[in-house]
């Protein structure tokens, strides 16, 4: 096989197979219809859940100066992909006159099941402490949980969350009446294909080979056994390998008065 | 005869000179799938680019993974001008100004066409509607072609420098790798045709 033979070879197999590819690939801007589109939506479906049913941990709780209360939430992420992160962020209002006397701890540890109450919670980690406006701060930015390395339960993993609200001993008299509510949200993002090149390169096969006649991988792996096979073949053949590989330097000797 | 030293083409003998034969100088697999590889990124950028010269399709690079599977991060879309008569219809992939980012775009498909005739759209991986309807005269484009992974290098420079460089880096080698044997050629000519030098001529079958 002669250098330029092979790079004309490699040219076309390449503009073959990306045409393949983009031609292929495209059809899939107009003609995935709506079912299948859910499909797709739900078999990468990752679930957040809670154990709590829609019940708000901390609904009309009175605290006196120096008392606290404490609510669980259990977090639970199921589904077809273990998200790399689920993040816990707040969104806040409280009085401000109030703010500086409430003191909050969040603390993380193995789930405990459903309901808003911590009995047997044995805390892994101080996810914040601290005065409630920083404790808030610190949750604009959130605080992730790695779910790979949390609790496995069927279909997924899941994590219980304490929070903790105290209302200072020192709390003066005038902040009586005041309210603090603030929203806890967990929320992930990921992407459906994975961003790591083999995954990506599996997920564009499987795009490519969906409804083909012959599956992509198969004429991959073909066309690079026969490649081998081939090179093979020619090293290992005495003639082939003696072969001239480029154009200059072939000669052909005119033999025909040869005495030999 | 001694085949491996003679090398005869019917009755024609084959002139080898030293070190040009495909066991020593030969082209490798290693060098066959460089060359695929370099051939086909230089391809599919193609893909990306000469559409864009001749149509005038816009490329817009994928960031983000709602529309997963179908259209997957670091894929080129190639955006045509929408029709401006008649509204498109229901899978239409279309790109339109993102409406809680100023300045930026979201892809996304025609999940339905509301009576109003706004584009109710949504990510292929989402599970519920984009929340802001799309007016059909904010359309940007519409999908006309989609080339893979094409952009994956811009969002690895951006994101990912480890990834870039190892791509970076592997393309330099198939480039000196898919050149190796062009190179070698050129060492033992000079560059132009040369004579086998006497020595290294192989006489006819032995009688």
């Amino acid at each position: 096989m002669r250098f330029g033979a092979i790079q004309a070879s490699a040219a076309l197999a390449a503009l073959v197979l990306s045409a393949g590819l983009v031609l292929r690939i495209s059809t899939t801007l107009t003609a995935v219809s709506p079912e299948t589109r859910s499909d797709t939506a739900a078999s990468a479906a990752i679930r957040i859940g809670d154990g709590l049913g829609g019940v708000p941990m901390f609904q009309g709780v009175d605290l006196a100066p120096g008392t606290s209360a404490e609510r669980c939430i259990t977090v639970l992420a199921t589904g077809s992909r273990t998200p790399d992160e689920i993040v816990m962020e707040a969104a806040s209002a409280v009085d401000p006159a109030l703010a500086p006397w409430v003191r909050l701890d969040v603390a993380r540890g193995p789930a405990l099941g459903s309901g808003r109450q911590c009995d047997g919670f044995v805390p892994d980690e101080t996810v914040a402490a601290g005065p409630y406006s920083d404790v808030m701060d610190a949750m604009d930015q959130g605080f992730a949980w790695i779910p790979a390395v949390g609790q496995e339960i069927p279909g997924g993993h899941a994590v219980t969350y304490r929070i903790r609200a105290q209302l200072l001993p020192e709390t003066p008299n005038e902040i009586q009446g005041a309210r603090a509510n603030f929203d806890l949200v967990w929320a992930t993002q990921f992407d459906p294909t994975g961003q790591n090149l083999l995954e990506r390169a599996r997920a564009l096969i499987v795009r490519f080979s969906e409804d083909s006649i012959v599956p992509m991988l198969g004429i991959i792996a073909l066309a690079i056994l026969f490649l081998g096979i081939q090179d093979r073949l020619d090293v290992a053949t005495p003639r082939l390998s003696k072969a001239a590989l480029f154009d200059e330097f072939v000669e052909f000797e005119d033999r025909s008065g040869s005495d030999t | 005869m001694n085949t491996e030293e003679e090398a005869q083409v019917g009755d024609d003998i084959v002139v080898i000179p030293e070190g040009a034969t495909r066991r020593e100088t030969g082209v490798t697999l290693a060098e066959l799938l460089s060359s695929f590889y370099l051939w086909l990124v230089l391809w599919l950028v193609a893909w990306a680019a000469l559409p864009a010269v001749f149509f005038a399709w816009q490329p817009i690079l994928i960031t983000s993974g709602s529309m997963g599977p179908t259209v997957s991060p670091g894929d080129i879309i190639l955006i045509g001008e929408p029709p401006s008569d008649e509204l498109l219809s229901q899978g239409a992939v279309i790109t339109f100004p993102d409406p809680d980012v100023p300045g930026g775009l979201v892809t996304h498909r025609i999940d339905f066409v509301r009576e109003d005739g706004l584009y109710r759209t949504r990510g292929d991986a989402n599970g519920s509607p984009d929340s802001t309807p799309v007016d059909p005269d904010d359309v940007v484009g519409v999908g006309r072609l989609l080339v893979p992974l094409v952009g994956l290098p811009v969002m690895w420079l951006r994101t990912d420098m480890v990834s870039f460089g190892l791509f970076l880096g592997g393309s330099i080698a198939a480039v000196i790798v898919a050149g190796g044997a062009n190179q070698a050629a050129n060492r033992r000519t000079g560059g132009h045709d040369v004579a086998a030098p006497a020595d290294t001529e192989s006489s006819g079958p032995a009688s």
